[in-house]
Parts: structure tokens; C-alpha cells; sequence
């Protein structure tokens, strides 16, 4: 995206807001519209459940509507909205774990959610397979480490961003990645993933 | 090299972060340990994996079925400031208003009123103090007279503080390495 494309994108998502404060549905609605993949993408991540991630991106939003008043616009509104997702997520964890809802056995990724690609089925089964498996590895992580790495990876934020999302230091977070890494590695060799995974190996060393 | 080194050289590695003599070094090192080379590959193959993983998208009509939900009134800055202020003047006006007639309205002069009020908080002290002694002094009596009291007393609060640690053990059990 071109500079004067993001200006433009930026402008919009401005006036939206502006609007969305005085109270203007639609234009709140403009904003679920631009950050509904990204808001519901995290949420799966950190839950593994189809129901669950629904119901908690839009949890999300409705506490970004509730609370618009307080976000600060010299921040990103991005990171201020996959905030509010990631910490009401992680409550839910929490919930799930104070009811003795076990999360050893990671409950199934929904099939028609694991790729909008236009694949033939061969891929799509592949990417299914890859999917159940990132989830899988995911699940191993306690929640603050998941969060770590589900910020890293797909949303591409800097080590300062996620450690100012996550109220800690850069080197926590850089640490918090790298043990996180290693506990899936181990889950991954363990559980037999790993090996399946190699031949597609591109060896950095 | 000390194993956390290797592991400081393949976090920066993987984060792109190793020059070609870093890497060179990484190399070398786990060339002569099998072990950390195996997990080192791992680690790649965690990365790779992770790396292309898609962002994937709600069903269809999700931002739809997110406005429906969303209430009807915003909770407003200024709407909590107006309640709070209301709150303060609910318990400031009247002890005001109290103030300016004890002031105005009564024959006492001030000095008077003043020592009044002294007079009423120290009796009011006063009787807390009474209060508690007499609940110390009966709950002493109460121990010496039925010894079995304060051990039960201690089992109970054994219990509680047992359970208190089984469900923090539950609740957040650490699972970190």
C-alpha cells in the first residue's frame, strides 16, 4: 500500500472514530468492517474455538464501543482494540481454567475457517492439517506466552509494541518468545509434528 | 560455549538478527552438539510454521451481527464525572448546610460549638475502645473457659487455608518451563 493509499485509510478510520464518539452506529460499524479479521484472528488463536473467538471479537468491539471516550488517539487504534481482545481473552482462559475445563486436549480448529484460499482440495486438506497443528502447538503455551507469540507472528508487531500492549519489558518479551518457541519445539518432536514438518525445513544455518 | 549461549545465538538467528559470523559461530557450535542441533531445527521448523500461518476471517456477517449487538447508549467520560460529582455533593451539601445553621441558626458561640464537637468525637472514641475491650476481654473468657474452642478455631483456619491453596493451584497452575 502506497503512502497516500494509508494516508487515505488513516483519514477514513479518523473520521469514523469521530463519528463512532458522537454516538453514529454506522460508522462504528465501518471500523468492526475494517477490524473484524484481524480482531477475530486473534481471538481464535488465543481460544481454538470457532463459538468462543465469535463470541469474544465481538465482546471485543463492544467494549471498544463503550469505552471509546478513553482511547487516546495518539495511540494506534489497532493495537488499542487487539488489546481490549487479547486481555478479555486471556480472562476467558482464565474462566475456562477456573471451571475445571480442561485445555490439555485441544478442542478441533472449524474446517470451513482454516484457509479463505481458493485452493483445490489437496491443498486445503494440507492447510487444514497445518492449521489443527499451530493450534495445537499454540495451546501448549500458557496464555501470556500465546499472547506473545500470536502478536508476533500475525501481526507483525515490534518487540517495543507487544511489550507496551503487554505493560512489560522488551527483554521480558523477547525471552517470553524465545521459551515459547522452545516449549512448542518440544511439544512439536514430542507429539511427532516436528518430523512432519521438516522436509519443508528452510535451514537458516 | 555455555548451552544459554547457543540459545541467546539462535534467538537472535531466528529473528533475524545474527550476522553471517554469528551464524557462522552457530554453525560450529552445534555441529558439535547433536542434541542442541536437533532442537534447533525444531525451532526453525516452529518459526516456518508459525510464519505462514493465515490470518483467518469470521464468518460471513459478523460486523452486521456485532452492531445489532451493541448497546444503545455509550458509557460516556462526562456521564461518570456528573455522577461522581453528584455523589460528592450528596456528602459534602448536607454537612455544609448542617455547618451554616449550627453557625447561624444556634445561640452557641463558635468556641462553644467547637469544644462540643471535640467533647462528641472523644466519647465517640471512647465508646469504640469500650466496645473492643469488652469483645477481646470476652472472647479471652470465652478461650480459657472452653480450651477445645482455639483448637478447633486453628483446624479451621488450617481448612481454609488449605483450600485457599488447592484453588490457586487449580486456577493458575504454571505451566511455564
Amino acid at each position: 500500500m502506497s503512502s497516500q493509499e494509508n494516508q487515505s485509510v488513516n483519514n477514513e478510520e479518523e473520521l469514523w472514530l469521530q463519528q463512532a464518539r458522537k454516538g453514529d452506529r454506522a460508522a462504528f460499524g465501518r471500523l468492526v468492517e475494517a477490524y473484524e479479521r484481524p480482531v477475530y484472528n486473534l481471538a481464535y488463536r488465543m481460544l481454538s474455538n470457532r463459538g468462543e473467538a465469535e463470541e469474544a471479537a465481538q465482546e471485543a468491539f463492544i467494549r471498544a464501543w463503550t469505552k471509546l471516550d478513553s482511547y487516546d488517539p495518539t495511540r494506534k487504534f489497532s493495537t488499542w482494540l487487539l488489546s481490549i481482545t487479547s486481555n478479555y481473552c486471556i480472562d476467558l482462559i482464565r474462566k475456562r481454567r477456573a471451571l475445571l475445563l480442561s485445555i490439555d486436549h485441544p478442542l478441533p480448529p472449524h474446517p470451513a475457517l482454516m484457509s479463505d484460499r481458493a485452493d483445490g482440495p489437496e491443498a486445503q486438506a494440507v492447510d487444514r492439517e497445518r492449521e489443527a497443528m499451530v493450534q495445537t502447538l499454540l495451546e501448549t503455551l500458557p496464555e501470556d506466552y500465546r499472547q506473545a507469540v500470536v502478536l508476533f507472528y500475525w501481526y507483525d508487531m515490534s518487540y517495543q509494541e507487544i511489550a507496551e500492549m503487554m505493560d512489560t519489558t522488551v527483554s521480558a518479551i523477547k525471552s517470553r518468545l524465545f521459551r515459547a518457541r522452545r516449549q512448542m519445539a518440544q511439544a512439536g518432536a514430542e507429539q511427532g509434528l516436528v518430523a512432519a514438518l521438516q522436509p519443508e525445513l528452510v535451514s537458516c544455518v | 560455549m555455555e548451552t544459554e549461549e547457543i540459545y541467546a545465538l539462535m534467538m537472535e538467528a531466528l529473528d533475524g538478527e545474527l550476522s553471517e559470523d554469528g551464524l557462522a559461530e552457530l554453525e560450529l557450535h552445534l555441529r558439535a552438539r547433536p542434541n542442541l542441533a536437533r532442537e534447533w531445527q525444531a525451532l526453525q521448523a516452529i518459526d516456518s510454521l508459525l510464519s505462514h500461518a493465515p490470518v483467518l476471517a469470521p464468518a460471513e456477517g459478523f460486523a452486521r451481527r456485532t452492531v445489532a449487538r451493541l448497546p444503545a447508549t455509550r458509557q460516556r467520560l462526562w456521564l461518570g464525572v456528573i455522577a461522581y460529582l453528584l455523589l460528592l455533593a450528596g456528602g459534602v451539601v448536607p454537612v455544609a448546610a448542617l455547618a451554616w445553621a449550627a453557625l447561624n441558626l444556634l445561640p452557641a458561640s463558635v468556641s462553644v460549638l467547637l469544644r462540643s464537637l471535640w467533647q462528641a468525637a472523644v466519647e465517640l472514641v471512647d465508646l469504640a475502645a469500650t466496645v473492643l475491650e469488652a469483645l477481646l476481654s470476652g472472647a479471652g473468657e470465652l478461650v480459657a473457659q472452653q480450651p477445645a474452642l482455639g483448637g478447633w478455631l486453628l483446624l479451621m483456619v488450617a481448612v481454609v487455608v488449605a483450600w485457599v491453596a488447592v484453588y490457586h493451584r487449580l486456577v493458575f497452575q504454571a505451566e511455564r518451563v
